[in-house]
């Protein structure tokens, strides 16, 4: 969920502005540095960022009955990293701000540093922790539910700063207990819309993947090993 | 898709025509004056200015306008209940009794909640009015020319691109499922939402491979070059907008200490 348009006071708006800037800044440098040797990187990841809006306009059936819809930067920032992910959420926000009228252009800093900076973090942690040690299938479904409800618990986060009241962290359990509880099974859908589309693409095309270094060799034999099935010579 | 509703708007309304720079700059200083407001008046009287504009000069229909205006202002009227429940201070308006919990409204919190509420209808009228009322074609060029990085600029343009194609085939890709009984339960959603993903997934990816190769042919080296310009606005026009902007400012200073419920 985007914090609305107009919602943050002006000095947490700049301030989220220049604390998810100094991110963004880095993951174009980076890009820059990609696109030195590897021209064909910026309209990968355009195709990428427009599979990332795309993908938060599906509508997620959950447990309690309540529909939601997929973030996607958990998938994101397990393929290509924070930094970059960083810069697709802003752009991804900045469409959403002006083709759906979803969130907004005062708290655009605000929503790419819950969105595109803590939330993949989170996801990025929980990756590299798990790499190796379970299949990968298993290691995105949780990064994925780590960096959706890391996204919400710092929403949470940035509308306690905003308006602490008397008592700040009366105010923050109570925003906690709105979002980051409730978003907790829609949390796990997620995951689980995730965990199945990367078992697809494992499956389909493990081409891309293994491109991408996200996976080992070993976890798709179906692919990178000559079965053997006899026939002619 | 909501996307391609705004999007053909923003393509044909009566403002289209109008420079797209005196656009932005109008709805950015009037949202930047929306935001710093002390008082509920100010917004109030922008998101006035920026309906009638929207829906009066540029002829935006209604029946597609107050869905986009009312759905956030939904999640706002949400906010303001709760903003006079948790934030405490000033009088107590209201005291409910349920069980054994007390729950009090204050007037600190419904004032609070007001304000936020008032710069939220402000802020989401002048969203819109940019959103339809400007092409995102035309703010390619303005980004170009704030000098934001071209890696960004080009990667926003082709993705710009790139949304609507996906968006195509994904309403496709629903369809055929929805054919096949693929929305029946929830395992089966589950299930065909995750191929859906996957298979986007995998021709967004082919999709961008090819378009690299046919860039390639016209002699893309990682830069993408544009030769139009959009030129400046005329002076007498920035000049109405900064003394309705100042006139605004002022009257945010004067009702500074304006509040609803005293």
């Amino acid at each position: 969920m985007h914090i609305m348009e107009g919602y943050l006071p002006p000095m947490w708006c700049a301030i989220w502005y220049i604390l998810s800037g100094i991110v963004v800044g880095y993951g174009i440098i980076k890009i820059n540095k990609l696109l030195k040797e590897m021209p064909e990187v910026k309209p990968l990841l355009a195709v990428a960022g427009a599979y990332m809006f795309v993908l938060s306009s599906l509508k997620l059936p959950s447990v309690t009955g309540s529909c939601s819809h997929p973030c996607g930067n958990g998938l994101s920032a397990v393929l290509f990293g924070v930094a970059i992910t960083a810069v697709l959420a802003t752009i991804v926000l900045l469409f959403q701000a002006l083709l759906l009228a979803h969130g907004g252009l005062t708290t655009l800093g605000a929503n790419i540093f819950s969105m595109g900076v803590m939330g993949p973090l989170a996801g990025v942690i929980v990756w590299k922790l798990l790499r190796g040690k379970v299949s990968s299938t298993i290691a995105v479904m949780l990064a994925a539910i780590a960096s959706d409800w890391m996204t919400y618990v710092t929403t949470a986060i940035q509308l306690t700063l905003a308006f602490p009241g008397d008592d700040p962290v009366k105010t923050l359990i109570t925003f906690l207990s709105i979002f980051a509880v409730t978003q907790i099974p829609l949390a796990i859908a997620e995951g689980l819309l995730t965990a199945i589309i990367w078992d697809k693409i494992k499956e389909l095309r493990p081409d891309l993947l293994l491109k991408l270094g996200v996976i080992d060799e070993s976890e798709v034999p179906h692919y990178t090993q000559v079965m053997e099935t006899g026939g002619a010579e | 898709m909501n996307a391609n509703i705004i999007d053909r708007i923003a393509h044909n309304n009566r403002l289209r025509h109008i420079n797209p720079k005196l656009k932005v700059f109008f709805a950015l200083s009037m949202l930047l004056i929306t935001v710093f407001s002390k008082s509920v008046i100010v917004p109030l009287i922008i998101a006035l200015i920026m309906i009638v504009l929207t829906v009066f000069v540029a002829k935006v229909p209604l029946r597609i306008y107050l869905p986009l205006l009312l759905a956030p202002l939904g999640f706002g009227v949400i906010t303001v209940i709760l903003m006079g429940i948790i934030y405490s201070g000033g009088k107590e308006l209201l005291s409910i009794k349920i069980f054994n919990f007390t729950i009090s409204i204050y007037s600190y919190g419904v004032n609070l909640g007001l304000l936020v509420f008032s710069r939220m209808l402000g802020g989401i009228a002048c969203t819109l009015f940019l959103a339809l009322t400007t092409p995102m074609t035309e703010l390619f060029y303005i980004l170009r020319d704030l000098k934001l990085p071209s890696t960004f600029v080009d990667i926003a343009m082709m993705m710009y691109r790139y949304i609507f194609l996906l968006l195509e085939e994904m309403i496709r890709i629903t369809n055929a499922q929805n054919t096949r009984l693929g929305y029946k339960d929830l395992k089966t959603t589950y299930k065909s939402l995750g191929t859906l993903g996957a298979i986007l997934f995998i021709r967004a990816w082919d999709r961008g491979e090819k378009a690299f190769i046919t860039m390639s042919c016209r002699g893309y080296n990682g830069d993408l070059k544009l030769i139009k310009k959009i030129e400046s606005p005329a002076i007498k026009y920035i000049l109405l907008i900064v003394i309705v902007d100042i006139l605004l400012i002022a009257l945010s200073y004067l009702t500074g200490d304006f509040k609803v419920i005293t």
